[in-house]
């Protein structure tokens, strides 16, 4: 080997070693830089006072709303002159990803839309996020426990986020296109068939469907097999260890959709979301599955009078009423190293207020948690009314997405499988089971 | 031995050259260290090490690798994930070779047209895969789309089917979607290719009496050969790398029924949509898409100096 090769080669074995360390440096040193951080953030005295103006950026996954939320902000703004708040909203599939990015480098937000239940774990954990307590936080006392349950951490108990609204799942309906053929919204199974039937032979497709947007099987397998695996008495039975998926309730919730796949679109395993909304805004199908977030976009869409009833349970299932499904959309945490942690902090409190709970209801459209608020919009109301009565919390979503796989990936898959790919109910059924066994233990 | 009897002034303008050279390719050195070798280097730390959202909390040695082929459902989506990388790249590939050789060939015959005609052919391959990808949904839509409908008006009705929305089409629609936007590439460098062989050839072969298909079997293939087996590298690359476009036509599962799920979809899944650990299981399979690839690089660059020999 010639002097020039011994020292190209120690020049790059150099190179590459320094390069190794650093990767392993940089890793381990951004987590005990975190924990650090989250452990005192929640006593730290920050300098910024509110007497210097601020401006606090919120992040979250609804670039659409993202007019609206500042509207709604502005309303803290209003009565908190120095604190500006300006909302930024990323792409849902590619939010989880951007917050993790943003919490862990220098450019994160000052708050956080937090996903809810076991979604927000990961953040709790490398301590991204700031605690609240009812010292901080008073008005959080009066939030009723499963839904601040969205923002606790399930190793230390403790509350991450205020949460802000809930999501409502069910059946919505083209009003103008059932009256024309005469259809009321179903109550019972048969009436359901019944109205499909018609709007088959009319020449309507009776539901809109589509199997390629993985995040909203899950979803249609709640709307549709709520009632048929018994909702919240399958819940408890399942976390307390008595039954299994496996078990007849929880197999007859694929078999249900195996059941409707004659009234939906031809060919729909080839529709993706925005194929299956422009067919029910289009007029070209009566019915859609969805959720109350979904309605404006609807209504902007050309959906005039737009309707909603919950999937009736059909025969042999669980629950002999329907079910509306229902989750909490997420919460709002504080990023433990913005450097606004006093006006972060009255910005959480407000939205433990009323205001904060009817502006979420009237600028947004949602479902507001704070007591004593309501929605507004008259089809909200009459969801949320029917869900107060005929409740069932999304399985998956809340209770089971905790470990890898999550429920909702298994889920996700059995549906498509059932749907496009012929598997059968039963083996659908087995294969959560078996995702779910290797990390999930009931508590007995 | 020269370099250790050399004199004081040769070591000295051989120093100084290097030091010039060194200085020139360091804001390369830089952004390729920065951009590439930092994060491949990264990303084998990090699937040694067990993380817990954004931070590693210990060593896990082959922990993740072994999650990869016991975890339930990822080890059964890994084999067929894989497969149908390597299905799509011998799709990719026949089609890519044969029809970017006829197009080469074929724009060589036409001296008016010549820069139009690349240009036009050329043009998918700037756009985003993921617009190609909703595009063609779009086209092959079977409620809206234009494929369906004039199918239907002329008559045909029965030839179409949802290509995109059966397992046992999709992933053969998808990598001709993918030839499509990619053929530009075979065809400029098969077209380069031909350009340098000397005409002299052509008319020695024309005297010696060889018909148009020897011409083409002796003197054409030999000669495209190492071009071929560039694209067949980059393709194979580009084959398991593959992301946006399974992505836009078929969602993060890979629908209809994981027909289009491949290794980068799967990577998206463990990596972002699973909890905790997502980092270290998703660098591990990383890892994995690295060493298959790498593999294959050597093994054809092996096999090219081999048939060099005899070819």
């Amino acid at each position: 080997m010639t002097r020039n090769h011994i020292r190209t080669m120690a020049a790059v074995i150099v190179s590459v070693g320094a390069l190794v360390v650093s990767a392993c440096s940089s890793s381990t040193g951004a987590s005990s830089a975190n924990t650090s951080g989250g452990a005192t953030g929640s006593q730290q005295s920050q300098a910024s006072s509110t007497d210097t103006p601020v401006t606090l950026t919120v992040w979250g996954w609804l670039p659409d709303q993202a007019s609206a939320f500042n509207g709604l902000f502005a309303k803290f703004t209003a009565t908190h002159p120095n604190i500006k708040v300006q909302y930024q909203g990323y792409p849902v599939q590619n939010y989880q990803t951007q917050l993790n990015a943003g919490l862990s480098g220098s450019n994160g937000p000052d708050i956080a839309t937090l996903q809810a239940y076991g979604g927000l774990q990961p953040n709790i954990d490398s301590g991204s996020l700031v605690a609240i307590t009812d010292k901080t936080v008073p008005g959080i006392s009066a939030f009723p426990t499963p839904i601040l349950d969205a923002a606790r951490s399930t190793k230390s108990g403790g509350i991450y986020g205020v949460p802000y609204a809930v999501q409502d799942l069910g059946v919505f309906y083209n009003e103008d296109i059932f009256a024309k053929y005469n259809l009321k919204a179903p109550t019972t199974w048969d009436e359901f068939i019944q109205a499909c039937e018609t709007l088959k032979k009319a020449g309507v497709i009776p539901m809109s469907w589509e199997s390629k947007d993985a995040n909203a099987q899950p979803r249609k397998h709640e709307t549709m097999g709520a009632a048929v695996y018994g909702g919240p008495s399958f819940t408890s039975d399942f976390l307390a260890g008595k039954t299994k998926m496996t078990d007849k309730p929880f197999v007859d919730s694929f078999q249900v959709m195996k059941d409707i796949m004659p009234y939906l679109p031809p060919d729909f395993a080839a529709l993706d979301d925005p194929g299956e909304q422009t067919l029910f805004t289009s007029g070209k199908a009566a019915m859609v599955t969805g959720g109350v977030w979904q309605i404006d976009t609807w209504r902007q869409a050309g959906v005039k009078n737009l309707g909603f009833f919950p999937m009736p349970p059909g025969p042999g299932a669980a629950s002999d009423h329907p079910l509306v499904t229902f989750y909490v959309d997420g919460s709002f945490g504080i990023n433990s190293k913005s450097p606004h942690q006093s006006a972060a902090l009255e910005l959480l409190n407000w939205m433990t207020t009323k205001d904060f709970g009817n502006a979420i209801a009237t600028d947004v459209s949602m479902i507001p948690v704070v007591p004593g608020t309501k929605p507004t919009d008259p089809l909200v109301q009459e969801i949320n009314a029917i869900q107060q009565k005929e409740s069932n919390t999304f399985l998956c979503y809340a209770y089971l997405n905790g470990g890898s796989p999550t429920c909702s990936d298994l889920v996700s898959h059995a549906v498509q499988d059932v749907m496009t790919g012929g598997m059968s109910p039963a083996d659908a059924a087995a294969s959560v089971q078996k995702g779910l066994d290797q990390w999930f233990a009931p508590k007995k | 031995m020269l370099q250790s009897t050399a004199t004081m002034h040769g070591v000295t303008t051989r120093w100084s050259r290097h030091a010039w050279a060194a200085i020139f390719i360091l804001p390369a050195a830089l952004i390729y260290g920065a951009f590439i070798f930092y994060p491949l280097v990264a990303t084998v730390v990090w699937g040694f090490l067990e993380w817990n959202g954004t931070s590693a909390v210990s060593f896990a040695g082959f922990g993740n690798f072994r999650t990869l082929f016991t975890l339930y459902p990822f080890n059964t989506q890994l084999f067929s994930a894989v497969l149908h990388n390597i299905v799509f790249f011998l799709l990719s590939i026949i089609v890519q070779l044969l029809f970017g050789l006829i197009l080469a060939v074929l724009l060589r015959a036409r001296a008016k047209s010549r820069v139009f005609l690349q240009a036009i052919y050329t043009l998918p391959f700037m756009m985003s895969p993921i617009i190609v990808g909703y595009l063609w949904n779009l086209i092959l839509n079977p409620i809206f789309g234009p494929v369906y409908e004039a199918l239907h008006a002329t008559g045909l009705g029965n030839l179409y089917a949802p290509w995109l929305g059966q397992s046992s089409t999709a992933l053969v629609t998808l990598s001709l979607i993918s030839s499509w936007q990619s053929i530009g590439l075979p065809m400029l460098l098969f077209y380069a290719a031909l350009s340098t062989i000397p005409s002299e050839i052509y008319e020695a072969a024309k005297m010696d009496g060889c018909t148009g298909l020897q011409t083409f079997r002796w003197i054409i293939l030999p000669l495209v050969a190492p071009t071929a087996a560039v694209l067949t590298l980059l393709t194979f690359v580009a084959s398991f790398n593959l992301f946006d476009l399974p992505y836009a036509v078929g969602g993060v599962n890979g629908a209809p029924n994981g027909a289009l799920d491949v290794a980068g979809l799967l990577f998206y899944r463990l990596a972002f949509t699973g909890t905790g650990n997502g980092l270290g299981v998703g660098s591990a399979m990383a890892t994995m898409i690295g060493l298959i690839l790498l593999a294959f690089t050597t093994a054809l660059l092996w096999y090219r100096r081999l048939a060099e020999r005899w070819v």
